[in-house]
């Protein structure tokens, strides 16, 4: 019987490190990637904007090598302002649902501004003229949006946010409902409670920082990347930053493991002393 | 006293194991259950991962005349030579790649094709941009193409040039059976916009 109720104690506090360690990691992605005001910030403290400025510049010239017009009619047909703006733009369609598309119409007008004061427009060339200022305005697009999955980014970001609230409801029950069983089962000796629950920080503890530790072994975190070298800095910066919260959330449950377990200890040696006195 | 220590140690003891066993249980259930997903997880972004070594002494690119190949071929993105032509006063850097990226600084050598000195097909690119292949057109039967690399250098004479579509790729056959260099640019060349056409020159080893 004793042993059954070892077991079924086991189970418990497995159950409330899976709950602990779930509504940490939960609380941090909703803190991070999931969070707008984060993924601002950290756009903004990697230079994603002026990078991305720089980017699309650079591909404009990669057309003017092609179109064999002067790099004079790229002056000034787009700011540094517009990508920033634009960029947040996008950020705000996928945090907040919005669908407000690229308006390429400055870039355009500028452009063909810039042609006309070159005086070379004619019925030959119009047409291939047209093309180009086409591809220079789809080239700003795919630059600043990086990917052709826009939508689907867009809808996942709800899908997700909604997943994870659900998620937290249903943990959070299951913590109390676990953490109710366990008190009701240590009901003759309150002390072991504080037991159990350093047990469940200190499995929690012991097993994020373990698993943290084994994706920072095998995975090149710093050498990430994707699309280009703006994009992979501010990937590479939050992942880092994840890394960096999953580590000090196994830290605080682990000093939080170790705190209740001395108090559960120093609650022994005070028991056992009370128990002795009176015996005397 | 001691009776009391030995207890609290038992308790502490008894708490740390039952914690690591929950652990060890959880890494084992996730190996388990998930362990190729995380596998796969893993190489997948190490895919996109790029390791520096900072003490790799890169070693020189060198030509093996016996087996006609090169030793520690060029990085990509890299420049390894020069390309001159006295007939249009052209000298330009020669980079191992064909991206915009590449294609902006100078020639670009197609990586599916040979190095010079390997006896095969080299396929040259750049941009009809004045600075760079703008005057190619003037570039008749005979004339030579110098190319100087890191490794040696090596001259071709003319034998033809064709206008193709940007589609026929044929026109381009990657062999080695014979030391070819073919450099191509947009046709027409002082054109606006986006040209379908490729003015190509074919030159072969002339020493």
């Amino acid at each position: 019987m004793k042993i059954i109720a070892k077991i079924i104690k086991f189970i418990l506090i497995t159950i409330l490190v899976i709950c602990i360690i779930a509504i940490g990691m939960s609380k941090i992605v909703s803190s991070t990637i999931l969070d707008k005001t984060y993924t601002m910030q950290k756009l903004e403290e990697t230079n994603f904007y002026s990078e991305t400025y720089e980017l699309v510049k650079s591909n404009f010239e990669n057309y003017i090598y092609q179109s064999g017009l002067e790099e004079t009619v790229l002056e000034d047909i787009c700011t540094e302002e517009k990508v920033k703006n634009d960029i947040e733009q996008i950020i705000s369609n996928i945090y907040d649902g919005t669908d407000i598309k690229i308006d390429t119409t400055e870039i355009s007008d500028k452009l063909n501004a810039n042609i006309d004061e070159l005086n070379i427009k004619n019925s030959r060339n119009e047409k291939a003229i047209e093309q180009f200022v086409k591809h220079i305005t789809d080239e700003y697009t795919n630059t600043i949006l990086h990917t052709k999955y826009e939508d689907e980014i867009n809808n996942a970001y709800g899908k997700i946010t909604n997943l994870i609230e659900k998620a937290n409801t249903v943990i959070i029950i299951a913590i109390i409902a676990d953490v109710i069983i366990i008190i009701l089962s240590n009901i003759k000796k309150v002390s072991r409670n504080l037991q159990d629950l350093g047990i469940a920080l200190l499995g929690s503890s012991s097993f994020v920082l373990i698993a943290n530790n084994i994706v920072q072994t095998k995975v090149n975190i710093a050498g990430i990347k994707i699309f280009n070298d703006s994009f992979s800095e501010v990937v590479v910066t939050i992942l880092q930053n994840i890394v960096e919260k999953i580590n000090t959330f196994g830290m605080i449950t682990l000093v939080v493991a170790i705190i209740l377990i001395v108090i559960y200890i120093i609650t022994i040696l005070l028991q056992k002393t009370k128990e002795e006195t009176t015996e005397k | 006293m001691q009776n009391k220590l030995v207890k609290a140690f038992k308790a502490t003891i008894s708490s740390i194991i039952v914690a690591l066993l929950i652990t060890g249980l959880l890494i084992l259930v996730i190996k388990l259950f998930f362990g190729q997903e995380i596998e796969q997880a893993f190489s997948l972004v190490n895919k996109v991962s790029i390791t520096i070594d900072e003490n790799r002494v890169e070693e020189p690119t060198q030509i093996n005349e016996e087996k006609n190949t090169l030793e520690n071929y060029p990085e990509y993105g890299t420049k390894y030579g020069t390309i001159e032509i006295e007939k249009i006063d052209l000298e330009l850097p020669i980079y191992f790649g064909d991206t915009l990226e590449i294609l902006k600084n100078g020639i670009g050598h197609s990586s599916g094709s040979y190095f010079p000195g390997e006896g095969g097909s080299i396929i040259y690119m750049g941009h009809n941009y004045k600075k760079m292949l703008r005057r190619l057109g003037e570039v008749q039967k005979g004339n030579l193409i110098k190319i100087t690399t890191t490794y040696g250098e090596y001259t071709y004479k003319v034998y033809d040039m064709q206008l193709i579509k940007e589609t026929e790729l044929d026109k381009l056959p990657v062999q080695r059976e014979k030391e070819i260099l073919m450099l191509y640019t947009c046709y027409p060349f002082n054109n606006i916009g986006y040209a379908t056409q490729r003015y190509v020159v074919y030159a072969e080893l002339e020493k």
